[in-house]
């Protein structure tokens, strides 16, 4: 799959929000971009007319949830607590099942049109970073938590030099080249923390990576260093995040959904 | 529901090891010049599984007057909601002397683990239940309490329908319910959204306004809450750096924060 980088190009506004007349459902409406014709196919990230209603209960979480993330974008997903922004990431990772609706990979040919099949998204191609991830490390130096998820068993030459140069390649881009394999996951520092989780999820290589509240908790110094961090990561995968501080990633922003009741 | 019985402990006084600041004669139980927190000479550290000693606070020393409604900030890791918690008498320090009005109370950010009643009203008034009180004076408090946080409208809400910042603020009028004169509270609005942060802070600003024995002390990293505030605390390292103008400490901050983004960014 070729595919070309593309500079951030200004938001259009494409449709007001709509905001439904029922106070437990949601809406959302999306600012994306009608992309600049190009001399290669490409992919984007679509989630259509997802609506998510826990078993057993009552209330929608989601309803009617549509947006498109072309890929190498950064997408923010904005909304009052309680709008359903964390329930939708979960649903883009697999780690629930939309009640209606679908979440699919749709490749375009230069002019536009679909080029294949929808590709259903799959969890093996999304990394979710939670909140406070560091809460959750397990190992007790930087290498085993990175490589933690690795396959058990031997594999052939060739799978251990793939993920010899996976892991490299992640912690080069995360910026932890310059941290001892050995130290301690909770003597880092908090953006250092944040780093090593992001780092955790880029190892496995995903199309898309999802991020929840990541300057969370985060003091001005880590807060610079993760969005600068983001900033470039959007080079190589696609990003989407979910946040209350739009200020700090206003400058990179490319598609922005916004969740209301 | 108020966890204030957590927080009270006889108030431990450990003598320093050396003492830097004159000892003042006091009758017991009084204190000159009015303050309601006060921290001296505080040394805390944790040990490691590998036996080794992690000094996270080293020699601090607070003072936040009576009334008033200071913040803490500083970078991870310095050591806010040690100093915090060693205030609320969750943690014992290493060494140094505490004093806190009594009775005080720890607000956590984790609201789901202070509202427990079915409504606000209810889970207000829990506290309550090992003071006998007449029936009317505990309505009377929690009325008092939830106006004071902003929530008069919603005594008889199910907690479940309320936002996280909404809960926090019931959580605070738990403690004012019990006549707290102190109030710790750290990093609330850490995972609220922009209205909920600010309704939160404002039920704080109100609550140490409403009462002139209320004091509360707030950690967090957001500069701009600091328009809210009495007085500051920085601290770096398990120190603190700068004590008083919150005015002088947020532009100190800011200044450092810009040239630490154009540095990273050149």
């Amino acid at each position: 799959m070729t595919t070309v980088l593309r500079p951030p190009i200004g938001l259009r506004f494409l449709q007001p929000p709509q905001l439904s007349p029922s106070p437990t459902s949601c809406v959302s409406f999306s600012l994306s971009l009608k992309l600049p014709r190009i001399n290669s196919n490409y992919s984007s990230f679509e989630v259509r007319d997802v609506t998510y209603q826990p078993p057993g209960t009552q209330l929608r979480l989601l309803n009617s949830v549509s947006f498109s993330l072309p890929e190498k974008s950064f997408g923010l997903i904005f909304g009052q607590s309680g709008s359903g922004k964390t329930t939708l990431l979960q649903l883009l990772a697999g780690i629930s099942k939309p009640t209606s609706g679908s979440i699919y990979i749709q490749e375009y040919e230069s002019d536009g049109n679909p080029s294949q099949p929808p590709e259903p998204l799959v969890p093996e191609r999304v990394g979710i970073v939670f909140q406070f991830p560091e809460r959750y490390f397990v190992a007790d130096n930087v290498l085993d938590e990175v490589t933690f998820g690795w396959p058990r068993q031997k594999g052939n030459h060739h799978l251990r030099e793939n993920l010899a140069l996976g892991l490299q390649r992640a912690i080069n881009w995360v910026g932890l080249s310059g941290i001892s394999l050995n130290k301690n996951p909770h003597s880092l520092s908090g953006g250092y923390k944040r780093r090593l989780a992001l780092a955790i999820q880029l190892v496995q290589t995903p199309d898309l990576l999802i991020l929840d509240e990541p300057l969370a908790g985060l003091d001005w110094k880590a807060r610079a260093d993760v969005v600068k961090l983001l900033k470039h990561l959007k080079k190589e995968l696609t990003v989407l995040v979910v946040s209350h501080d739009l200020r700090l990633f206003q400058f990179t922003l490319l598609v922005f959904v916004y969740l209301a009741f | 529901m108020n966890l204030s019985y957590l927080t009270r402990f006889p108030e431990r006084l450990v003598a320093p090891l050396y003492a830097t600041l004159p000892t003042t004669a006091t009758t017991s139980g009084n204190r000159p010049e009015n303050f309601a927190i006060e921290g001296r000479n505080l040394k805390f550290s944790f040990t490691t599984r590998q036996t080794q000693d992690v000094p996270v606070l080293k020699d601090c020393s607070i003072r936040i007057p009576c009334g008033q409604f200071w913040m803490l900030l500083g970078p991870n890791g310095c050591g806010k909601s040690t100093l915090l918690k060693i205030l609320a008498g969750l943690l014992t320090p290493t060494s140094g002397t505490v004093y806190v009005n009594g009775p005080k109370s720890f607000v956590f950010q984790n609201p789901d683990h202070q509202v427990v009643m079915p409504t606000v009203d209810s889970d207000v008034a829990f506290g309550l239940g090992k003071i006998n009180l007449a029936h009317d004076e505990v309505r009377s408090r929690v009325s008092r309490a939830l106006h004071a946080v902003g929530l008069s409208d919603y005594m008889k809400r199910s907690v479940q329908t309320l936002s996280g910042g909404q809960k926090q603020r019931v959580a605070i009028a738990g403690a004012l319910a019990e006549a707290c004169k102190v109030l710790l509270l750290d990093e609330l609005t850490t995972f609220l959204d922009e209205a909920d942060q600010v309704g939160v802070i404002k039920a704080v600003r109100n609550s140490v306004d409403t009462s002139a024995e209320v004091t509360a002390l707030w950690v967090t990293h957001r500069l701009e809450e600091l328009e809210y505030a009495d007085g500051a605390i920085y601290m770096e390292d398990g120190k603190v750096v700068m004590h008083g103008d919150a005015a002088s400490i947020r532009s100190f901050i800011e200044a450092r924060q810009s040239a630490y983004i154009t540095q990273i960014n050149s």
